[in-house]
């Protein structure tokens, strides 16, 4: 990507258009309050306008993201209203940004909706007075991150771009912090039964640690920014209340802020109150920011856990995740449609489910060991029984190779392999939580993968240890992001910090979770990522409106010129001659019966395979032209080109045609091709040198041509326009002719072949044939 | 939509009684099928190529190969930045070319043996050659073809000096190496060139394309001769029957055809057993009796081109098969995947 330099101006002007579409978008979500802008993502454009994006994987996904801002912004605001080139900007870009999409419409409907439902509007305002500790402590620790990216700002302000660039990713981290505060009390309204509210209020308070910045320096940075008064001040706002929240005037200005999405969320879940803890992990899933990447996690496995112990059906709530998911997307369904992986993960996670129902299903348990105990785990071999009882599957291999499919795309993993495959033996597997679902269009990007992997070093657990190529991909991503490595170490902080307080079975069910989907998505050398689409072809479903391809090209410039052209080709198209295509079958069978003998697929050759005798001898031969084997020879007798393209053969015959005192025709004949091939600047003497030695009308070896062909060619070459490498063809073709109608035929007659034939004979014992094709 | 021009109307309508035209006139030519005509022929046996060798030392995908005339070395390119001519007889690497960028989606080895072309998503095309090292070692970097406004899908010598290639904005190119210089540019296809296949005596090419079509070019001309349609979706590959009257074409619709040049039509169409693969390369074998197509799930498939039937898979790959290239004497088959792998089959 760094090096296709036609593109980069581009992006660049994509990237500030999705810019400022962003600050508008931001500016509404702040005031509004739809909000689901990762704040991760943004920081990544940020990579890309630095041109720091080099990652392999990267550039399948990166411009679409880009590009693909806009419509994820069009649809919260308003669902329907949507340009075409927006909604065909694509197939790829969907897949990227699916699980932010993933609320929108839900979104869009509360709000049309939220006016008239005062009642969970005061519910949820309660929720925030009672959880206002948490939201204080949440705020603070976004104080913290933004300002060290404002200061790695200020290093560039020069830079236009990134200076706007940045500035978003202040206001959306704070944006998103404040969804996440009121994500939390919903939820736990919504699951005030289920044991969530614990787990998801518990990572809160920890966080207060990493707060510990002054608020004032952020003040300072943002507002003088251009064009983002409204925006910056408004987040600076937010900022300054959540920093000093002690006070109750503030924490109520905080909570305006919050409202409306706390009321969309809240309205989700009494949308939807069968699937109550997995749908509100789903819809917080697309409010989902970086740091509140870990609660959805674990909400979903508490909802996983749920289905484990009965309380859940899982069908009911995977499926109406479904539903969302689609009616979602909808205007882009159409191309998420035509995605084969969409359709084949829907068939997937259709017998995923049934694996998992609680009594049909595969058995889940909990193995204990000594001082162990391994949580939510199946081995191998219960799986491959359970699909050779339960699926349409014939034999063991089959149901290995339909697991390992299961596995390569990350629905089931070993506990402890980063090669994700199915083994039939005792091996412990678990399954992956909805949430990591390939379906769910998972583009994850490096910042992700970084954080993720800077976690992974702060456990000093074994067996969290990098693997050798997790540790390179770290190095890398980190010289890669150095500018804004703080802000990934910090991160990843936060979410360890997490992490340790929760339950210690649960922990190693999440991590290991974790690292599945980053082996589906960051697989090891070796493994196939089966998550991607073929680049050539991204590239032209659109998903590059300003790149290269054919998607965005221009029909014509004038279509009555194009459309007249078309027509004389088809005119052309009318009056060639076609032959039957009995005619042309023929001549394929009688292509056939001839070379047969030289197929290898078909007769074995004369000579060994090379490559399964490890003996060379076949090139050999080719080179040292002693002897010619008599199936060699017979290919002389199919056509002239044969015979030519052979160089014992043109030995031959060039000998026979001196004897015929027409050698002259062979090498014109000769002498024309090559100099066909020759560079321009030898072209015009070697024309003239051909000319003198064999048409002009002294020529020492004259060729027997017809006098309108060397008028011809005479006329070429003294064009005005000098000769060009093609004046000689009608003349070449006529003396081609010329000896493929004479000489040609009467040198097969000669004893000269018939003699070198027999001699080839003696000298070969004829190989019989193993295949008992040859008729 | 604006209204439409009565002119320019007028002028599809007549396009449209063309086409149906040829409907007609190809109906009129259709006496009868391949199978009719070859239904008597002997059964071939089924194709006994076995994954032989892996030749390992890409470590990204590998989107590209090409044999070289010798039958013997072949070059492959891959993501990983990096262009790797191999001895598939020993299966060593006789040299490996760091790339400048590492977007290769197309490699190609002039006949001769001597240069090696590749090109990409890095909108050029570069020669390299191979028998001249610069003061690094590697092979010397001759040429950098640019001006191309899409990224290079093919690339294929006419001989040393001479390059024809096809591009992701629809042109089709073709280059003079002594000179460095374009001696024709022209708007080859309605969408991206995805497949290039020079003719057994170079003075014609086809070109597949993602505009479903196939197109008949001759080397000296910028406009088509001939045009052949048929396929439902985007025309990933095609191959030049060696008798060079015919070619066969794969396709992302699932299928892979057969054209006549002569009959001016499709003459048949090969599907795979199961229809779960779309096909991304093809291959014919000497005498044109077997279609080798290389298949998106990993397979490689094989056809009996007469008798129009499927003749047999081969597994081996664990991802989409993105390039294969059979050697010109026709004995090793070398195919590229995103498994990071270039097997050979035997």
């Amino acid at each position: 990507m760094v090096t296709m330099s036609t593109e980069v101006d581009k992006t660049q002007a994509t990237i500030a258009n999705a810019m400022a579409q962003k600050v508008e978008n931001s500016t509404t979500s702040l005031n509004g309050g739809v909000e689901r802008e990762d704040g991760v993502e943004v920081t990544t454009c940020g990579g890309l306008n630095n041109g720091s994006l080099n990652f392999a994987e990267k550039v399948d996904s990166e411009k679409p993201t880009v590009d693909h801002k806009s419509p994820q912004h069009d649809g919260a605001q308003e669902n329907q209203k949507k340009e075409d080139t927006e909604v065909t900007g694509g197939h790829m870009a969907k897949e990227t940004e699916l699980p932010v999409a993933n609320a929108c419409p839900a979104k869009a409907k509360e709000e049309d909706s939220s006016n008239d439902t005062p009642n969970e509007d005061k519910g949820t305002t309660n929720c925030v007075n009672t959880e206002k500790e948490q939201t204080e402590t949440t705020s603070c620790d976004t104080k913290s991150t933004t300002t060290t990216t404002i200061i790695n700002n200020n290093n560039n302000n020069n830079n236009n771009i990134s200076s706007k660039l940045e500035t978003v990713t202040t206001v959306q981290i704070t944006t998103t912090t404040t969804t996440e505060t009121a994500t939390t009390p919903t939820n736990t309204a919504a699951n005030q039964s289920s044991d969530n509210a614990t787990d998801i209020t518990t990572p809160t308070p920890t966080i207060t640690t990493t707060a510990a910045t002054p608020t004032t320096s952020i003040t300072q940075n943002t507002s003088p920014t251009p064009n983002k008064s409204n925006c910056s001040s408004s987040a600076t706002a937010t900022l300054k209340s959540s920093s000093s929240g002690t006070s109750t005037q503030q924490t109520t200005a905080q909570q305006q802020t919050l409202l409306p999405s706390s009321i969309q969320i809240n309205k989700v879940n009494a949308n939807a109150p069968t699937s109550s803890s997995a749908n509100a992990a789903g819809s917080s899933s697309g409010t989902n920011a970086s740091g509140s990447h870990q609660r959805n996690q674990q909400q979903q496995q508490q909802s996983h856990h749920h289905q484990g112990s009965g309380g859940q059906q899982p069908p009911s709530s995977s499926q109406h995740s479904m539903q969302t998911h689609s009616g979602n997307v909808n205007h882009s369904k159409n191309k998420n449609e035509d995605a084969p992986n969409i359709l084949v993960y829907k068939k997937m996670e259709a017998i995923v489910e049934k694996m998992q129902a609680e009594s049909t299903g595969v058995s889940v348990r909990t193995v204990k060991g000594f001082m162990t105990k391994v949580p939510s785990v199946f081995t191998g071999a219960d799986l491959i029984s359970w699909i050779l009882k339960n699926l349409d599957v014939e034999d063991v291999t089959e149901a290995l190779h339909f697991a390992h499919l299961l596995a390569s795309h990350g629905y089931i993993f070993p506990i402890d392999d980063h090669q994700l495959t199915v083994k039939n033996d005792g091996t412990f597997y678990r399954f992956q939580t909805p949430y990591f679902w390939p379906s769910n269009c998972w583009e994850p990007e490096n910042t992700d993968y970084a954080v993720y992997l800077c976690k992974r070093t702060m456990q000093n657990k074994t067996r969290l240890e990098l693997a050798d190529y997790e540790a390179e991909n770290l190095a890398k991503l980190q010289k890669m992001f150095s500018r804004k490595w703080e802000f990934i170490f910090m991160q990843a902080e936060s979410q360890s910090k997490v992490a340790k307080k929760r339950d210690k079975l649960e922990r190693k069910v999440l991590d290991s979770q974790e690292r599945a989907f980053w082996d589906v998505h960051r697989p090891m050398p070796g493994c196939v990522n089966t998550t991607e689409i073929d680049i050539k072809k991204a590239y032209r479903r659109g998903a590059s409106s300003h790149g290269t391809g054919s998607g965005g090209a221009s029909v014509a410039k004038n279509p009555i010129e194009l459309l007249t052209r078309i027509i004389t080709l088809r005119k052309q198209k009318l009056e060639r001659r076609t032959i039957k295509v009995s005619k042309a079958a023929e001549a394929l069978v009688s292509y056939y019966e001839q070379y047969n003998e030289f197929d290898y697929f078909i007769t074995s050759p004369d000579l060994p395979n090379p490559w399964q005798t490890d003996s060379t001898e076949m090139w050999d031969a080719e080179k040292n032209s002693k002897e010619v084997s008599m199936r060699r020879c017979k290919r002389w007798a199919f056509s002239m080109r044969e015979l030519l393209k052979d160089p014992m053969g043109r030995e031959q015959f060039a000998k026979f045609l001196e004897k015929e005192y027409s050698y002259e025709n062979l090498l014109f004949w000769e002498s024309v091709q090559e100099m066909k091939a020759l560079p321009q600047s030898e072209i015009k003497e070697t024309i003239q040198r051909i000319w003198q030695e064999f048409l002009a009308p002294d020529a020492p070896k004259a060729v027997n041509v017809d006098s309108k062909s060397v008028e011809l060619a005479r006329e070429a070459v003294n064009s005005p326009n000098g000769p060009n490498r093609w004046c000689f063809d009608v003349a070449a073709a006529h003396v081609y002719h010329l000896m493929e109608r004479d000489s040609y035929p009467r040198y097969l007659r000669s004893d000269m072949y018939k003699d070198y034939i027999n001699c080839s004979r003696k000298k070969i014992k004829s190989i019989p044939n193993l295949f008992g094709v040859k008729r | 939509m604006p209204k439409v021009d009565p002119e320019i109307q007028k002028l599809y309508d007549e396009i449209n009684g063309m086409i149906e035209k040829f409907r007609e006139d190809q109906k009129a030519k259709a006496d009868c099928t391949l199978q009719e005509k070859c239904g008597d022929m002997g059964d071939i046996p089924k194709i006994r190529l076995a994954p032989k060798k892996v030749l390992k030392g890409h470590i990204n995908k590998v989107n590209s190969v090409h044999f070289a005339g010798d039958s013997r070395h072949c070059v492959t390119g891959s993501l990983d930045g990096k262009l790797i001519i191999w001895d598939t007889w020993t299966a060593n690497k006789v040299q490996i070319i760091p790339l400048r960028s590492a977007w290769v989606m197309t490699v190609a080895f002039s006949p001769s043996g001597n240069f090696v072309a590749c090109g990409g998503m890095d909108n050029q095309c570069t020669v390299y050659d191979v028998n001249n090292r610069d003061a690094s070692g590697v092979a010397k970097l001759t040429r950098e073809l640019l001006g191309y406004e899409g990224f290079l899908s093919s690339c294929r010598f006419l001989d040393d000096t001479h390059l024809i290639t096809g591009s992701g904005d629809m042109k089709i190119c073709h280059w003079d190496l002594e000179k460095g210089v374009k001696t024709m540019d022209f708007n080859g296809h309605a969408g991206d060139i995805a497949g290039l296949s020079l003719s057994p005596d170079m003075n014609t090419y086809i070109t597949g394309s993602v505009d479903k079509t196939a197109k008949l070019w001759d080397v000296r001309e910028d406009v088509h001769k001939q045009m052949f349609f048929g396929h439902e979706m985007d025309v990933n590959s095609v191959c030049y029957h060696p008798n060079g009257m015919a070619f066969a074409s794969a396709s992302e619709d699932q299928t892979a055809r057969m054209y006549d040049i002569r009959s001016d039509q499709q003459i048949a169409l090969y599907e795979p057993p199961q229809k779960n693969t779309g096909f991304t390369s093809c291959a014919l074998s000497t005498s044109g009796r077997y279609l080798l197509c290389s298949g998106i799930e990993g397979n490689i498939h094989s056809f009996d081109t007469m008798k129009v039937c499927h003749n047999g898979m081969m597994a081996g790959h664990e991802n989409r098969i993105t390039c294969i290239s059979l050697s010109p004497n026709g004995m090793c088959l070398a195919s590229t995947s995103w498994d990071q792998q270039v097997r050979l089959w035997l």
